[in-house]
């Protein structure tokens, strides 16, 4: 992390229950404390594809499978047909280790998949190999800074 | 005098022989009789272009009346009454209209009366055929009342058989010395040939009022088609014949059942020449259509009687095939009896790609009889009285020499109806009655293989008339009983029967697959989200709480109850994991694709490495023998997991865990493994249970039983998903040996 405060990572994560977006917060905090990313929310995969053009742009967005409205998987196939959100990169995020999710997932343009640890402290060192694979390991699309 | 079986004589000469008399053109006879005059006509002009020899002049009269009538255009005969001759004769005239040349046919008109007196005679034969109720009867009351109408020593009703040889169904004989009996004699089909019997389409009555009165032959046109003449002149062979016989003068009069020619009504004079009229030729016609009309009635009556008969039967097709949980084995096997009787029958079987149904003694059956019947059957039927001569026989099928002489078969279902339902190949489903030889005697009227001619050497010998009529018999062997009217109505009955019970069997079944599928589709969405709405608050709860548990690092009490919760939530994670994997078990939502086993075993043994290095286990895999096999590899894995978990959950304190997975390719080609332990084991009588979901084996000496109980469940879904099987057994000494056995399907 040799980046300075100020270029803070974005993440927009499409995720409609409350409670995980509050484990998610406090997972981001916990485990990477000041490198943590700026984390905004959608509510469903509708939101994301609706956001305004000047919306901040995420440089990774992590997206829950089951959602209401717009379902990852419905709404994966979408992201990768919008000029605009095509180049993110998306990280999907599930609880399902079955080989049918994870093969749909990516099938519809997903860039990989995640599965959620329950233990705590594996949760924390899985965000914090999140964090240095796609912020300090590859190099992300240019353009967030426009 | 017993004879040897028939046709072994028919060597190619008489083959030769059969044929060149059946193309004898007797239609072109080029003569007539004497008993009237024939008169050629241009079929445009109506001029006169040829006539018989001696044909005495028309008067302008008669060749107004004629010119009339053939200006009405129309085809077909015409009657015209009172024709006059320049000699001064009157004559009853039939006028043959169509075709290259119109015939005018004169004959000596009926004495006054002879109408009058055939009516009456016909009405009395009518009547009486009204009251007969059996073939035998209805065929003995035309022949008593034709004798009576026309006055011949000998009327017979002569049926033909299916292979055209003729029996005498029935006889009626003037009293007096000479006049033979024929009755019950069979005649051989050569004796009245082909093109004999075509002719009796166009021409129902043929005449001979004098087998020894010389031809008079057609002068201007003898090449004319004379095959509607009633004066037509005498084929030799059949000049021979008759005399042979003794016959003087004969009559035959067709009896037709829809296009076949049944049989005829035939008539023989020995005392001398006999003239028969116009009046009772129609009249002889007529009773002959009333026959055929009875015989059908009689035959419809019987089939109804068979209907009736066999009608409980269907009903009892229809209950016990309606339920499509029992075998069709099952549901027809207290119907066998009755299902053979239906055609008197020793065997009757249910056939399609397999045998599906047997009742009575089948023997050994030929395989592929149901294709054999497909290629040979018209329609949806096929029946044969000596099957080793059918199509059956033809096509190689040891019907014969499994000694079937008869077969009655039936088209029940299509195979294109079972193939639609995805249940494989394309075969008909028949219903066969098989039937034994029925030896018998045929008493042949005269010996039917001596009809061959003396011929000098190396020249063809020509067919004649044989000259004995005295009875011959033969044993006839290798062929069964004929189907009778109403046991084929017995045979229709059934199938139809059959097919609608089977018809509606695959209905109820088809309803309960749809039925199932769409529970399993319900089930498959509900356990969806279930297991997503279930994981993800415990997912929660689990970080949460792992969180929480983080914060309290300084106070002990809470952070052991945040503990609790945290794991808790872990084990309950992992049960609702296990119940997703349950209902994915077996279906192929990811592709196949060709796996090694032994990758699978490793990656299954190194996510458990950690259980099975805590409990001091060892791992033995030697799977390296095996070929890849087609399979979805994340459940193959699982089943790995799950039974080395097993082993792992189920192994004894007082000894070292030792598993051991081992495979090879047996001799059936399919793949065997073996995943043995030394743990605590599985009785005997629970081997079975253990595959049953939820199902816990609770040994009171079990280190860990966490989980559902669903494990054993999954493996057995997914490989009985891949075609394959899993079983377990008790070791000799310790433990359990499961025995896993997959098909190799081709990549």
């Amino acid at each position: 992390m040799t980046r300075p405060v100020a270029e803070r990572r974005e993440v927009l994560a499409a995720e409609d229950n409350e409670m995980h977006r509050l484990v998610l917060g406090r997972v981001m905090r916990d485990a990477l404390a000041a490198g943590a990313p700026v984390l905004r929310f959608v509510r469903n995969g509708r939101e994301l594809l609706d956001r305004p053009g000047d919306a901040p742009r995420p440089d990774i967005v992590l997206l829950d499978l089951h959602m209401p409205v717009l379902s990852g998987f419905e709404a994966l196939p979408m992201i990768r047909a919008d000029a605009r959100l095509r180049p993110l990169p998306v990280v999907v995020m599930s609880s399902s280790t079955e080989a049918r999710h994870v093969d749909a997932a990516y099938r519809e343009g997903a860039n990989s998949y995640l599965v959620k640890e329950g233990d705590y402290r594996r949760v924390l060192a899985q965000t914090g190999r999140l964090a240095e694979f796609w912020f300090g390991t590859v190099l992300l699309p240019s353009g967030r800074a426009r | 005098m017993k004879a040897s079986p028939r046709n072994i004589p028919g060597s190619a000469v008489l083959d030769r022989a059969l044929l060149e008399c059946a193309r004898e053109p007797i239609h072109l006879a080029g003569a007539i009789q004497p008993n009237g005059h024939v008169f050629v006509l241009d079929p445009a002009t109506g001029a006169i272009r040829g006539r018989s020899a001696g044909a005495p002049a028309l008067t302008a009269a008669a060749h107004a009346a004629l010119a009339a009538r053939q200006a009405e255009g129309r085809e077909g005969s015409a009657v015209i009454d009172g024709l006059a001759t320049e000699d001064g004769a009157t004559w009853v005239g039939t006028l043959h209209r169509g075709g290259d040349a119109a015939l005018l046919e004169l004959e000596t008109p009926d004495p006054a009366g002879a109408g009058g007196r055939a009516l009456d005679l016909l009405g009395e034969a009518i009547d009486a055929l009204a009251l007969s109720t059996d073939v035998a009867g209805a065929c003995a009351v035309a022949a008593a009342g034709l004798r009576t109408m026309t006055g011949f020593d000998r009327v017979m009703v002569y049926r033909f058989e299916p292979d055209w040889s003729g029996a005498v169904a029935a006889e009626s004989r003037a009293p007096r010395d000479g006049v033979d009996s024929f009755e019950g004699l069979r005649f051989p089909a050569s004796d009245i040939p082909p093109q004999a019997r075509e002719l009796y389409r166009l021409n129902r009555v043929r005449l001979i009022p004098d087998a020894a009165a010389p031809p008079v032959p057609i002068e201007g046109d003898p090449g004319v088609d004379l095959g509607r003449a009633i004066l037509r002149a005498v084929s030799p062979v059949h000049l021979t014949y008759l005399a042979n016989m003794g016959v003087r003068a004969s009559m035959s009069v067709a009896i037709t059942r829809g296009e076949r020619l049944w049989g005829l009504l035939a008539c023989h004079h020995q005392a001398g020449p006999l003239a028969t009229g116009q009046r009772a030729r129609q009249a002889a016609e007529t009773l002959a259509r009333a026959l055929a009309w009875r015989l059908a009635e009689i035959e419809a009556t019987e089939v109804a009687n068979a209907r009736d008969r066999f009608g409980d039967l269907a009903e009892a097709l229809a209950t016990e095939l309606g339920d499509p949980e029992r075998s069709i084995e099952t549901a027809l096997a207290p119907l066998g009896v009755r299902l053979r009787a239906a055609a008197g029958a020793a065997g009757f079987l249910l056939v399609d790609g397999s045998l599906r149904f047997r009742a009575g003694e089948t023997g050994r059956l030929p395989a592929s009889l149901d294709a054999a019947l497909a290629a040979a059957a018209t329609g949806d039927g096929f029946e044969s009285d000596r099957v080793g001569d059918s199509a059956l026989g033809a096509a190689g099928l040891a019907l014969a020499e499994a000694g079937w002489c008869g077969i009655a078969a039936r088209r029940i279902v299509r195979g294109a109806a079972s193939a639609e339902n995805g249940e494989g190949e394309a075969s008909d489903l028949w219903a066969v009655w098989l039937r034994r030889e029925f030896r018998h005697e045929v008493v042949w009227a005269g010996n039917p293989d001596k009809t061959l001619a003396e011929a000098p050497p190396g020249t063809q010998p020509a067919l004649t008339p044989r000259r004995s009529f005295a009875a011959w018999r033969e044993e006839v062997r290798g062929r069964a009983a004929g189907l009778r009217p109403a046991e084929r109505a017995a045979v229709g009955v059934v199938a139809d029967a059959l097919r609608h019970a089977l018809l509606r069997r695959a209905q109820a079944t088809a309803r309960t697959n749809r039925e199932l599928r769409e529970r399993n589709a319900a089930i498959r969405f509900f356990a969806d989200a279930a297991v997503h709405d279930l994981r993800e608050p415990l997912w929660q709860i689990q970080v949460l709480a792992g969180a929480l548990r983080e914060d309290l690092e300084g106070a002990p009490e809470p952070g052991r109850l945040a503990s609790v919760i945290e794991s808790s939530a872990a084990r309950m994670r992992g049960m609702v994991d296990e119940l997703a994997a349950f209902a994915a078990a077996g279906e192929f939502a990811g592709a196949v694709s060709p796996a090694s086993l032994a990758s699978l075993a490793g990656e299954a043994a190194l996510d458990l490495d950690t259980r099975l290095r805590a409990s001091g286990g060892t791992l033995a895999i030697r799977l390296d023998a095996l070929p890849r096999v087609v399979c979805e590899a994340s459940q193959m894995r699982r089943v790995f997991q799950n039974l080395l978990s097993n082993a792992i959950k189920y192994r004894r304190s007082d000894l070292p865990l030792r598993i051991e997975i081992e495979g090879f390719v047996a001799a059936d080609g399919r793949v065997r493994i073996i995943v043995a332990d030394n743990g605590l084991g599985i009785p005997a009588a629970e081997v079975e249970r253990v595959f049953e979901p939820f199902r816990k084996l609770a040994h009171p000496q079990a280190i860990e039983v966490d989980g559902l109980g669903l494990g054993l469940a999954i493996c057995r879904r997914v490989l009985e998903g891949h075609g394959g099987a899993i079983v377990a057994r008790p070791r000799a000494v310790h433990g359990t040996e499961f025995e896993i056995t997959l098909p190799v399907v081709a990549a």
